[in-house]
């Protein structure tokens, strides 16, 4: 085979968003290098911002590509990866925005901590798109080893340093669990590696329902579940999210967890098709008890990052609604909350950055009376707390309308109740975050909010976390009642990802009640 | 200007768009934000008035100035508005009373652009939800009325106003669940996936489903009313909020929940209202007197007052349970009466509040001598919500009970029992509202307000007022004026509520063998019903 | 001639003293040198396969070199971590990194 016929059967072009994302890694990387670390933090993150939006761009001319398979069967840019990768790099995006001023205020250096951040990205990218075991390990501990690397980027805080330490030993551990799923899986289908190789094997060699591919589905469920925090693999989030620098919470609570969802559904639904019932009720069983774990202890925290940590926690519960009914609406729901629940998560963190770093406090009580000082963070952190608690007419509010909905469709009343009932549970302790800023008289006011600093957006990487925070701002507001171009994006992605096709379930029409006829039969005969 | 213009698109989103620009506007000492918003809030109250009276058919019960566009067509969401006889004056009484209780904050110095935002969005919720013709629209706009109304109870209130806005927001929200359920269920039942309220209406519905969806409405919208045992959160909202707040509470979202009850339960769930109303009528006699004897233990005027929004919005529901046109349009009357009543009356308590800062009974007294106008104006308020002959609350009362007497689908035991209890709750209101009178303003000036200048009131308080007094006697003076704009409307529902109980009422308690099959229910026809029902 | 089973084992059992290590270690070295014979383990696994069920494309090999590289970074940067974390607190006792509710 010569090289000419080897590249093309590559297909290189598949994965140019990540091409883009790697020069530039490299660009940062060799930049700081020769012009050293205080010029360099200048213009790395910019430079970075436009890589990452690049290659956000480029994914748009991948958009229905004919022939989605590159490098061999290893990675498969089909159009739910697209838009899955379109998630992690902008969340990435939105993520150096809030680090510049954090990373500096921490006296370490930026472009090594974009790198770092960077690697992530890429990780997570090639993971939505990873169609092969290998290709798989490889992008997850790629996303994984960077995440553990950003969360003890601040190495001189004890704090952080702990939440490294137990993020990387329970992450590390997870996916030795996971890895050894795969081998399993390896192993059950006779050598197999691709996905939809291995399902097919098992099939013929008739192992479906045999007790070590349950296995093998137990143990991949556990690394998926450490990475989308869903309960009982957990019990890392709050610890890690209260631990580590916040911007690199935002990134883990949003990037990370969009790359598990995307191998989740990859992994899942490619090569357990045989065993649909059971990872349905696995991930039933996982959401239902995010729901209720996630919303019930974030109502007793004080600490705001931990808020958030439990919140995201609930908000995961919601996505997998989407991911467990298994129809068309039901993974377009999940997109659909995936992309909305990616502005306004980013947004509520923008604005814990920023209070954090003119404070130097993350504690709940603190923010009382904020609204005096600082209409404007209040009102974005209002807006997107108010928005993950899904109050109209905001962005949030239309992604749970669109899971419930799929939820209903599909039969899944249960969940469904669930649902709205843990959300109106969200709605109280978001709800009394915005009751401490907004509500509490001025004689209420923290010593923290007291002591307010002057707001100069001037500051050297201010002006980015002022972007930042008005972007989402805008983007939550806005994207719910103008969410017709979202729709019609996570419907696509759906409806033209083969994958997905082969495995739907038909939607079923809603159940009539079959009683009414043979009752109305017995009031026949009297 | 012609009918294809979106009036009623406009006349909803007005208010929301102009809140937009309340945070950019200069606005030095906290007075060109009031104008503003009181500009805007007439502005569409004109709209509104000119829309219904050129485009907008009094003699024509169906929908009128449809509109609809498709907003989002992956979930079925459409923007569809309409009004018809049951929208259209609680629309005009929505717009009045939001509009007046914007003047009625003048004196709000406290985060003043914060104030006028939130009104002006609840002004459009309000319109939206006597508008959505899509049930999941109308969810919307029910959803979007609530986080004003918490910070509004929450900033401006009284003493326990966090406690009172927290019990607010979490008894709607949980109401607001079986809204939401209710929708989906009857969305995707039978074949096609539909949230026209019209289509949803004409669906064939199994009887047990109905009465399912039926109990959840009724929920939802029962804690809204309030229905009896959902109304706890009213007194402590209603006593917290502030006085134009509360105006707005009493008069206005109330009627949402009684305007929601007309139009989906009675309205879409025909058949299965048969089977609750009874529960209805017997609700609703026991929101009457259980509201009047709670009201009269009060020794605070605000909770007072709310105590009696509960008895009077009693009536509405006897009015639905009735069956009969005149109860049907009684229980419209009554809402928009006692919508411009309760405004008055918490208006003017506001005001003596100003005066007294007290609520408290206890502390009042003798307030007559130095406050003559107010006294007056809280007369006569009180004399309408006491049904005087000659007020709205009078008519929109005796349409009810009139309605309710009248029925067929009861039977004549049932009836008087209904009767004669609402009519010890209509004797009870007197007592306490004269009561409240008397201790408020008779007797001698207590000795606390010795030294605090307790002035008059004002022309501008006086103007609020009247502009809620005028229609109340206006209405009670010659009602046909006000009730022919909506009476067919009415009649329409009734007849349509009544065909449905004869054919329900020709089956065997199709309810019970359904769920238990058990054959031996057969001989209970519906002719006895638990001897309730016809 | 070795059976299959065997090799699984020995795999099987290795990871689950790596287990085993891993919920008793006190020390956060030691946590790591389990995790890394729970990483063994799947090495084992992936041989074992790759040698009796697919000889001819050896992908299991190829995995196997994979995990060891990924094995080698994380074990770095665990290390790192636990280094830093002893500059500052003087103690790599899993007990003592209580500044987190745990």
């Amino acid at each position: 085979m010569d090289f000419a016929s080897l590249a093309a059967q590559l297909n290189t072009e598949v994965i140019l968003p990540e091409l883009i994302v790697t020069a530039t890694l490299l660009l940062v990387v060799v930049g700081d290098l020769i012009v050293g670390r205080a010029a360099s933090s200048k213009w790395t993150p910019y430079v970075s911002i436009a890589g990452l939006l690049a290659a956000v761009g480029s994914l748009y001319f991948l958009w229905d590509k004919p022939n989605p398979i590159s490098f061999l069967g290893s990675f498969n840019g089909d159009n739910l990866s697209i838009v899955f990768r379109g998630i992690i790099a902008l969340s990435a995006a939105v993520t150096i925005l809030m680090s510049i001023r954090y990373v500096e205020q921490s006296a370490t250096s930026l472009a090594e901590y974009l790198t770092i951040l960077l690697t992530a990205t890429l990780g997570g990218m090639f993971l939505s798109g990873a169609d092969e075991l290998v290709m798989i390990f490889v992008s997850l501990e790629t996303l994984s080893i960077s995440s553990y690397l950003l969360t003890g980027y601040t190495k001189r805080d004890p704090r952080s340093n702990e939440a490294a330490l137990k993020y990387l030993l329970i992450g590390a551990s997870s996916s030795a669990i996971f890895l050894y799923g795969l081998s399993l899986l390896y192993g059950l289908s006779g050598g197999q590696t691709n996905l939809n190789d291995i399902a097919s094997s098992i099939t013929t060699a008739g192992l479906g329902q045999s007790i070590a591919v349950v296995i093998a589905l137990v143990f991949a469920i556990a690394g998926i579940a450490f990475k989308i925090a869903a309960v009982p693999f957990h019990q890392w989030t709050p610890d890690v999210y209260e631990g580590s620098p916040t911007p690199v919470v935002a990134f883990l609570s949003v990037g990370s967890k969009a790359a598990g969802f995307a191998l989740a559904t990859r992994l899942l639904v490619t090569a357990f098709p045989y065993l649909t019932e059971q990872w349905h009720f696995v991930l039933t069983a996982l959401a239902i008890l995010s729901m209720i774990l996630g919303n019930v202890v974030a109502l007793a925290q004080t600490s705001m990052k931990r808020l958030l940590a439990y919140s995201s926690i609930g908000q995961a519960g919601f996505v997998m609604i989407g991911l467990v009914i298994g129809t068309d609406a039901g993974y377009s729901s999940m997109i659909f909350y995936l992309l909305v629940y990616l502005f306004m998560n980013l947004g509520a963190f923008t604005g814990v950055i920023l209070f954090s770093l003119r404070t130097g406090t993350d504690q709940i009580s603190e923010y009382s009376g904020l609204y005096q000082k600082d209409p404007l963070l209040t009102l974005g952190l209002s807006i997107c707390l108010l928005s993950l608690g899904g109050i109209p007419p905001l962005a949030g509010f239309f992604g749970k309308l669109y899971l419930f909905w799929a939820g209903w469709q599909a039969g899944a009343y249960g969940l469904v109740l669930l649902g709205l009932i843990t959300s109106v549970i969200s709605i109280y302790y978001y709800i009394r975050v915005v009751k401490m800023m907004v509500v509490k008289e001025p004689q209420e006011m923290s010593d923290a909010v007291l002591n307010y600093p002057e707001i100069r957006w001037n500051l050297p990487g201010m002006r980015p976390l002022q972007v930042g925070l008005i972007l989402s701002l805008i983007a939550t507001s806005i994207a719910g009642i103008l969410s017709n171009p979202l729709f019609t994006l996570s419907n696509e992605s759906v409806t033209k990802t083969p994958m997905l096709q082969a495995t739907v379930k038909p939607e079923k029409p809603v159940a009539v009640m079959k009683k009414s006829n043979e009752s109305a039969q017995v009031s026949m005969k009297f | 200007m012609s009918t294809n213009f979106p009036w009623l698109t406009t006349i909803t989103l007005l208010p929301l768009v102009a809140s937009l620009l309340i945070p950019v506007l200069p606005d030095k000492y906290g007075k060109t934000v009031r104008w503003y918003s009181l500009a805007v809030g007439l502005i569409d109250f004109a709209l509104i008035v000119y829309a219904f009276w050129y485009h907008y058919d009094f003699q024509n019960p169906d929908f009128q100035l449809v509109e609809t566009y498709a907003w989002l067509p992956q979930l079925g969401l459409n923007w569809t508005l309409a009004v018809d006889g049951i929208s259209m004056p609680l629309v005009l009484l929505a717009s009045l009373v939001t509009t007046l209780s914007m003047l009625a904050g003048w004196q709000v110095t406290y985060k003043p652009r914060l104030f006028y935002f939130l009104m002006l969005a609840m002004y459009s919720a309000q319109i939206g939800v006597f508008c959505a013709q899509d049930i999941l629209l109308f969810f919307l706009m029910w959803e979007l009325e609530l986080v004003p109304v918490y910070i509004l109870i929450s900033i401006w209130g009284g003493p326990k106003r966090l406690y009172a806005a927290t019990k607010f927001i979490l008894y709607t929200a949980i109401g607001s669940i079986f809204i939401l359920v209710a929708a989906l269920a009857m969305a995707f039942y039978g074949g096609n996936v539909t949230f026209d309220m019209r289509e949803l209406g004409m669906k064939d519905y199994s009887l047990t489903f109905e009465l399912l969806v039926y109990a959840a409405l009724i929920i939802a919208y029962g804690v809204k009313l309030p229905i009896f045992p959902l109304h706890t959160w009213l007194p402590d909202a209603h006593g917290e909020a502030s006085a134009p707040v509360s105006m707005i509470l009493a008069g206005v979202l109330l009627k949402m929940g009684g305007y929601a009850i007309i139009r989906m339960n009675v309205e879409m769930l025909t058949d299965a209202h048969f089977y609750f109303a009874p529960v209805l009528a017997i609700l609703g006699v026991v929101n009457i007197v259980y509201g009047a004897l709670v009201s009269f233990a009060q020794r605070n005027l605000k909770r007072r007052m709310a105590y009696s929004s509960v008895s009077h919005m009693g009536f509405v529901l006897l009015g639905i349970a009735s069956y009969t046109e005149l109860g049907l349009s009684g229980a419209v009357l009554q809402m928009i009466s006692h919508g411009l009543i309760a405004a008055a009356l918490f208006y003017l308590s506001g005001v003596t509040y100003e005066r007294t800062h007290t609520l408290m009974l206890d502390k009042m007294g003798g307030l007559g001598r130095s406050m003559p106008t107010v006294f007056a104006l809280f007369t006569i308020a009180s004399m309408a919500s006491l049904a005087l002959p000659g007020m709205s609350g009078f008519v929109g009362e005796l349409a009810v009970f009139i309605g309710f007497a009248t029925s067929d689908s009861y039977t004549s035991a049932f009836k008087l029992v209904v009767v004669l209890l609402s009519a010890v709750g209509l004797i009870l209101t007197p007592m306490y509202l004269l009561s409240m009178l008397r201790e408020m303003f008779y007797g001698k000036e207590n000795t606390e307000f010795r030294g605090v200048p307790l002035l008059d009131a004002r022309p501008r308080e006086v103007f609020v007022t009247a502009c809620l007094l005028i229609p109340i006697i206006g209405i009670g003076l010659y009602p046909k004026l006000f009730t022919q704009t909506y009476d067919v409307k009415t009649v329409q529902v009734a007849s349509h509520a009544r065909m449905a109980v004869s054919t329900v009422a020709q089956q065997p308690l199709q309810l019970f063998s359904e769920v238990s099959q058990a054959p031996a229910l057969n001989s209970v026809t519906s002719g006895e019903f638990l001897g309730i029902v016809k | 001639m070795l059976q299959l089973q065997f090799f699984l084992l020995l795999a099987a059992a290795l990871f689950c003293i790596g287990i085993y290590g891993l919920i008793t270690s006190r020390n956060a070295v030691r946590v790591l040198m389990s995790i890394e014979l729970m990483l063994n383990a799947v090495n084992l696994n992936l041989m074992a396969f790759s040698n009796y069920l697919d000889p001819q494309t050896v992908k299991g090999q190829v995995f196997t070199t994979f995990v060891i590289a990924i094995a080698a970074a994380e074990a770095a940067v665990g290390l790192a971590i636990v280094l830093a974390i002893y500059r500052n607190r003087d103690t790599v006792d899993m007990e003592q990194f209580n500044l987190l509710k745990w």
